[in-house]
């Protein structure tokens, strides 16, 4: 198997910022605050691997170790193979970063001197460079703005030109970071478009992509890892995640008739996981989660028919993404927020 | 050579775009280099001759003195400010962490992001030297070519001074005390105003470990007196030394501040 990313145990503590006050009461304590604990990931060539979780789950921390930014504090991570601690500089010449942060540019210059600039830094030959550059503001459709102060642009056209800058080295593993979070609809659908037909589809780049839509991510990407607390807590196919819930169909029922104790003697039935009734004026809504369709839905009907309650209209629908991430993030046992420990020193 | 030159010109570049496109700040820092050489050729006119004694090594000629010391000390202050200025100027927007992300070495992102400053403090020089001969000040013996290998090795000793004062910017993102420490104590102890014999011989000693009166001395000598080799090369060999030691120290600095804020994740931090 070639592995565009391998990550084991992967562990990153910051320290605490601490008071005037902790610094003369305690000066020998130690607060540490655990952003990554112990993330083990392997990641195919090729693939498009997303990255879910809350605000400070640890999504940014782990992608800035593993494009050499960051140093861990304990584990070890590889990209194509070159350790991202002791071959810093292998990894770099073969990696991309598109971050969310829209700031990162020559305001002053224009969106083509930014990115010729930073194409040299890459080590991209000047005609090449310009071939490269022009191919690209096209793609991310900034070609007729390419030559207008960064200054001017808006939010939007600043994304899309770090979108651009992120590819001018020709990478072979692509970070993106949030590389929609300013943008409407339409564009990033468009740049959904670009990352699937032409960074995957034509560069063949393996991309991690860190996100909080539930669209792209869908959309997008092979597989996903939902981070939590630093942690890994669920990974796979999103119907590997929807079998690992064991709670992978929703079912709707429009029932009318139905007798007062009917959700209750259902919530008692195997494989049925939740029960939520409303009512309108002429009818119940019964909302079900189920572990699977088959044998638990047939019992399911049969069970509600032989009650008496008349069935109007009968939908079954898989968990969504958002369903299985609100699912798994909210579920007891799951860590809620990234540890603080006090070490002594 | 051209692909090791590629990173060089480009931050060159992106300098020259961006310091252009101040228009009216560019023309005020050239004007006020003339204003400068106006205000030493005043002072220079009030000292008279009383200033001669200590001036019989360098021409006898204070405003020829304190030019040559003005005009070069402006590189010493770019090579301790201006790596670190880039460097903050690279925290504050955000493009610092991409630039160290970047297959290009940390020791050539770091002096690239100096050369457009001392393009632009050649071009100030350059401006204090026409002017001072426009209002008398001779470089007839001047000894051009040593000067300007002078130059260089004092360009490279005065960066290697900025990776230490970048270093401590890296760490503490703002308030450089060494590079303060290192202008200062430069200003007082090189003899950029005046000649170090004035000082008590026991700052004479400390002044001999700043690269910046070596440079000086052989600057002032070389163009003002036509010196070279046979009478400077002792003080070119000092400037060489303390050159050959301040510059691995300066890149090993840097790279231990690089690696503490990749460890604390500062790097972004402004």
């Amino acid at each position: 198997m070639h592995l565009a990313i391998e990550a084991q145990a992967l562990t990153k503590r910051f320290r605490k910022l601490q008071t005037y006050r902790d610094l003369v009461l305690y000066p020998w304590q130690r607060a540490d605050h655990l952003a990554v604990d112990r993330v083990s990931l392997r990641i195919e060539r090729g693939e498009l691997f997303g990255l879910l979780g809350q605000n400070g789950a640890g999504k940014t921390t782990l992608i800035k170790m593993l494009c050499t930014a960051l140093l861990p504090s304990s584990g070890a991570a590889s990209v194509n193979g070159y350790d991202v601690v002791k071959q810093a500089r292998q990894v770099r010449e073969r990696i991309g970063l598109v971050n969310g942060e829209e700031r990162s540019f020559y305001w002053r210059l224009t969106g083509r001197q930014n990115l010729e600039f930073f194409a040299a830094l890459y080590h991209v030959p000047g005609p090449l460079a310009r071939r490269r550059i022009d191919d690209l503001v096209r793609r991310v459709g900034l070609a007729e703005d390419a030559d207008r102060p960064f200054r001017t642009y808006s939010s939007g056209m600043r994304q899309k030109l770090g979108i651009a800058r992120g590819l001018l080295g020709s990478p072979q593993v692509l970070f993106m970071d949030e590389p929609t979070r300013s943008l409407d609809p339409i564009s990033a659908q468009s740049m959904r478009r670009l990352v699937a037909e032409y960074i995957i589809g034509e560069l063949e780049c393996t991309v991690i992509l860190a996100t909080h839509s539930m669209a792209e991510a869908e959309e997008l990407c092979d597989r996903l890892a939902l981070v939590q607390g630093g942690r890994v807590v669920a990974e796979g196919t999103i119907a590997q995640l929807r079998a690992g819930l064991r709670a992978g169909v929703r079912c709707e029922l429009r029932v009318r008739h139905m007798p007062p104790e009917l959700p209750e003697s259902l919530r008692h039935r195997a494989g049925i996981l939740e029960v939520a009734v409303t009512r309108d004026d002429m009818s119940h809504l019964l909302q079900l989660t189920l572990s699977e369709e088959g044998p638990v839905l047939a019992g399911l009907l049969r069970d509600v028919i032989e009650s008496g309650t008349d069935i109007y209209s009968c939908a079954t629908r898989h968990m969504t993404l958002e369903e299985i991430y609100l699912h798994t993030l909210s579920a007891p046992g799951a860590p809620e927020r990234a540890t603080a420990e006090v070490t002594p020193c | 050579m051209l692909t090791y030159l590629r990173v060089p010109w480009a931050f060159l570049v992106r300098d020259y775009r961006d310091d252009s496109s101040y228009k009216m700040g560019f023309l005020f820092r050239v004007a006020s280099a003339m204003i400068n050489v106006a205000i030493y050729y005043f002072i220079a006119s009030a000292v008279g001759s009383a200033a001669a004694p200590y001036l019989s090594g360098y021409g006898g000629n204070y405003f020829a003195f304190v030019l040559i010391g003005v005009a070069f000390s402006e590189y010493l202050a770019i090579g301790i400010g201006a790596i670190g200025d880039s460097i903050r100027q690279g925290q504050a927007t955000g493009t610092l962490e991409l630039m160290l992300l970047s297959p290009t070495r940390l020791v050539v992102t770091l002096i690239s992001s100096s050369l457009w400053s001392y393009v632009f403090a050649t071009l100030r020089v350059l401006v204090y030297l026409i002017v001072g001969g426009g209002l008398g000040m001779s470089f007839d013996q001047a000894n051009v070519p040593f000067a300007l290998l002078s130059l260089v090795v004092a360009i490279i000793s005065f960066n290697a001074l900025g990776l230490f004062s970048a270093s401590v910017i890296i760490l503490m993102k703002r308030g450089d005390p060494l590079g303060w420490a290192l202008r200062v104590s430069s200003l007082v102890l090189a003899g950029v105003y005046y000649p170090v014999a004035v000082l008590p011989s026991w700052l004479i000693l400390i002044g001999q470990l700043l690269p910046l009166t070596h440079a000086l001395e052989l600057l002032r000598r070389s163009l003002l007196h036509g010196e070279g080799f046979a009478e400077l090369g002792g003080e070119l060999a000092i400037l060489c030394a303390l050159t050959l030691v301040l510059l691995p120290l300066g890149i090993l600095a840097c790279q231990l501040a690089i690696r503490v804020a990749r460890t604390d994740g500062s790097l972004s931090h402004y």
